[in-house]
């Protein structure tokens, strides 16, 4: 699947502050100023979070090679004078909507594996026992979170036959979100132990979310 | 719906039989229907792991797998190694070895990893071919070159057939040598220069790297302290959620981060984005800067003799009373630009300027343009300690008055900082522009938040040797408590010298081997010490034995010890090799 910008703005609607150069084809999700490595065919989408504003590290992003950006703050970009720009009401959900119909274009069976414990175990064994005749998809290490889910189900490819994704969820709500960009075909929910109890009333809130 | 039975335990493996149940539709209530669609071998015993494959079985019946082919596989299966860990290799090397998967994602992964922590070392990586990337070989290959360019690889050692196709697309800078498979490049092992690099191991499981990596490893240190990077900042996010979103951080990593090694910290640290770092002495501060990092750090204890180095490598002095004001401005002149902080005594009585220095302060600093105040700050004595806050609040009223008058006299606003850990928790008030995070880190607290933390650090020994001793015997020096019965007693390694105090001997402190706690026997030794396994049968030479960590918290050794946790991680010897990982 390969997809230019002009066409990432198709799927996630917004409203271009700027165009530079609408064919430029997107491979890589960025999110992080620091990790980038494959930064001319990059998207990088500036999330606020609760401790850093990805609005900050446009410029640093941009010196980097980075030339196509979804923003959700409304201003002037004087600094990314040869950029691509879409503004959007929400990068977070905005980065979730595109893994979501990148995910639509795949009809190969999708496993969603969530729980407390022993998602990731459950997950690489399910890959070392399809391995030997199936391509098998999975998400890298530990990418499960609200930001995390998106990238993995990004790397998801039409030669693939299976991909088994794994969801974190740790507050009311995060699942909701997670299984509208995972749409999974079945799930696995591996033990409901303690280890993430903070953030949910009672047990049986819990065991209800999965 | 499958419903499993385990059907037989053995000591390595447990049996699985799996019947297909499903309710009669044929008007008989409560009838089942039921049959027996397999059985199987789960080469695991630990209840997880059989839960876990289990999942996995009900899966792979969804996708209407042949059951004989889906035994054979489980029957397979290998542990997950789950997490990236850093290891001590041959000739002062790092090794990382990642030789479980290998894949575009992962590979990038395990490079960050290792570019977070390869200071100036050279790099060198040993890669597999990729298996099942679904991309044609060319343009794979392109993409593994343009990965390995991005992250400054200077050495590459391909294994595999496919590899090869790398070569055109890799930098000149980059080293390349190629062998066909595992076993001609472990004939040329020992050719390669190793010292002083990071080494990089990522090969697909049929590659078997585990080899390549028990000859790069170091001969395991017996007694290590491992950190949980993971943890680590997962602490420190649970203390940045309580700041406002403005507030600065600094971390304390003095004292070898509070035992924990102080450059690997920093790093991590440096990467997190916080804002300051803070460090004992100057010595502590250019260790860092030798390791690259380029955070502000504060040297709470600058002594004259060190002013030199301390300019040099932009290192951010406490001055702490006149003449100590003094001797940095000789040293500063009128040209030297150095970003200082000022330390106030509220209360604490330790170091500090008290309220009657401040109008000479203020007049010296007129002089010296050069010397800018980066902060004003002061140290609550008692923030985690409730009977205590009355004081608190007045240190922190106590500082407000001071800073008031610094700001008037300089003109400018230095950041204001005085929560500690305990405040960061229990004084929202008095965060101010920053506030110093220090044991809270390392997954200690004192003020009701410990369950949101995780454990960092854990001690780990091993046993060296296991005899059994007959009743009435006496156990190690000054043959203390005859044996009241015959026991299984295990000689582990690790000892006073290690920081494993002479107090938790003799039945004191228990450790723990297996899945059990294992008592003190007789007086702890300089290098070892002896325990009391005769509850724990599957203990034997060789295992690990866990001295604190998630499953005893260092609090129970600190209590035993008749200290704080602070002592017990500081006390914990040099000798103790640090091994750092992340999940």
């Amino acid at each position: 699947m390969a997809y230019t910008i002009h066409e990432i703005g198709d799927i996630l609607g917004g409203r271009w502050l700027q165009k530079a150069s609408p064919d430029n084809p997107v491979e890589q999700l960025l999110l992080d100023s620091r990790h980038l490595s494959h930064s001319t065919n990059g998207l990088f989408f500036a999330i606020r979070g609760v401790h850093h504003d990805g609005h900050q590290f446009l410029q640093e992003a941009y010196l980097q090679g980075v030339r196509n950006f979804v923003v959700d703050r409304n201003t002037e970009y004087p600094e990314l004078p040869e950029a691509n720009l879409l503004l959007v009401d929400d990068s977070l959900l905005a980065l979730q909507n595109l893994a979501a119909a990148h995910r639509q274009s795949f009809s190969y069976p999708v496993v969603g594996i969530t729980g407390s414990n022993g998602k990731t175990i459950v997950k690489e064994w399910l890959y070392q026992l399809l391995e030997p005749d199936y391509d098998a998809y999975r998400s890298p290490k530990s990418f499960n979170s609200q930001v995390g889910v998106p990238l993995s189900v990004w790397g998801m490819q039409d030669h693939h036959h299976v991909a088994i994704i794994e969801a974190g969820i740790s507050r009311r709500g995060e699942m909701a979100r997670l299984a509208a960009v995972i749409q999974p075909n079945i799930g696995i929910f591996t033990n409901l132990g303690q280890a993430h109890s903070e953030g949910f009333s009672s047990a049986a809130e819990k065991s209800r979310k999965k | 719906m499958l419903q499993f039975d385990v059907t037989e335990e053995a000591e390595n493996h447990v049996r699985v039989r799996v019947r297909i149940k499903s309710a009669s539709n044929a008007g008989f209530p409560g009838m089942s229907f039921e049959q027996v669609y397999a059985v199987f071998d789960i080469p695991f015993t630990d209840d997880a792991s059989i839960e876990n494959i289990l999942h996995c079985y009900t899966f792979l019946y969804w996708l209407k797998m042949d059951p004989d082919v889906v035994a054979e596989r489980i029957g397979r299966l290998e542990p997950v190694e789950m997490r990236l860990e850093l290891k001590a290799g041959i000739q002062r090397s790092i090794l990382i070895n990642d030789a479980y998967s290998n894949d575009l994602s992962s590979l990038r992964i395990a490079l960050q990893f290792a570019s977070q922590h390869r200071r100036n070392r050279k790099m060198i990586l040993i890669l597999s071919d990729i298996l099942q990337s679904g991309l044609q070989p060319q343009k794979l290959y392109r993409e593994v070159a343009e990965i390995i360019a991005a992250f400054d690889v200077d050495q590459l050692i391909g294994i595999g057939t496919a590899i090869e196709h790398i070569r055109n697309h890799l930098p000149e800078s980059t080293h390349f040598n190629v062998y066909s498979d595992t076993a001609a490049f472990f004939q040329q092992l020992p050719q390669y220069e190793w010292h002083d690099s990071l080494i990089l191991l990522k090969g697909a499981r049929v590659f078997q790297f585990e080899r390549i990596a028990r000859r790069l490893e170091q001969k395991a240190h017996k007694t290590v302290m491992e950190i949980d990077l993971g943890a680590l900042t997962h602490n420190l996010q649970v203390y940045k959620r309580l700041l406002q979103k403005n507030t600065r951080m600094m971390v304390m990593v003095k004292a070898a981060g509070y035992g924990a090694g102080t450059a690997e910290l920093a790093r991590l640290l440096e990467f997190q984005k916080t804002d300051y770092l803070g460090v004992a002495y100057i010595d502590e501060g250019i260790e860092l800067r030798l390791a690259g990092v380029k955070l502000p750090i504060l040297v709470l204890n600058p002594e004259p003799s060190g002013y030199d180095a301390l300019y040099r490598h932009e290192l951010e002095p406490e001055v702490y009373n006149l003449s100590g004001l003094k001797s940095l401005m000789d040293f500063a002149g009128t040209e030297k630009k150095i970003r200082i902080h000022l330390k106030l005594d509220t209360g604490m009585h330790r170091l500090g300027f008290v309220e009657e220095d401040l109008p000479l302060v203020l007049s010296q600093l007129e002089v010296h343009q050069n010397l800018e105040v980066k902060s004003i700050f002061s140290h609550l004595s008692a923030s985690d300690n409730p009977a205590h806050d009355a004081f608190t609040h007045q240190q922190a009223f106590i500082f407000q008055r001071m800073y008031s008058i610094l700001v008037k006299g300089l003109g400018y606003h230095p950041l204001r900082h005085i929560a500690n850990t305990g405040g960061i928790v229990r004084f929202p008030e008095y965060h101010f522009d920053m506030v110093r995070l220090g044991i809270g880190i390392y997954g200690v607290d004192s003020c009701g938040i410990q369950d949101q933390l995780q454990v960092v650090n854990t001690l780990k020994a091993t046993i060296s040797q296991i005899k059994v001793v007959d009743a009435g015997e006496t156990v190690g020096y000054n043959r203390n408590g005859p044996l009241s019965e015959k026991a299984r007693i295990a000689t582990i390694s690790i000892g006073y010298a290690d920081g494993f105090l002479r107090l938790a001997g003799n039945g004191r402190y228990s450790v723990w081997v297996a899945d059990k706690k294992a008592p003190t026997v007789g007086n702890i030794c300089m290098d070892m010490s002896m325990i009391d396994v005769s509850d724990v049968p599957q203990a034997s030479e060789g295992d690990e034995v866990i001295v604190f960590g998630k499953e005893i918290p260092v609090e129970d050794l600190a209590r035993c010890l008749q200290t704080i946790p602070y002592e017990v991680f500081t006390n914990i010897a040099e000798r103790v090799k640090r091994v750092y990982f992340q999940e």
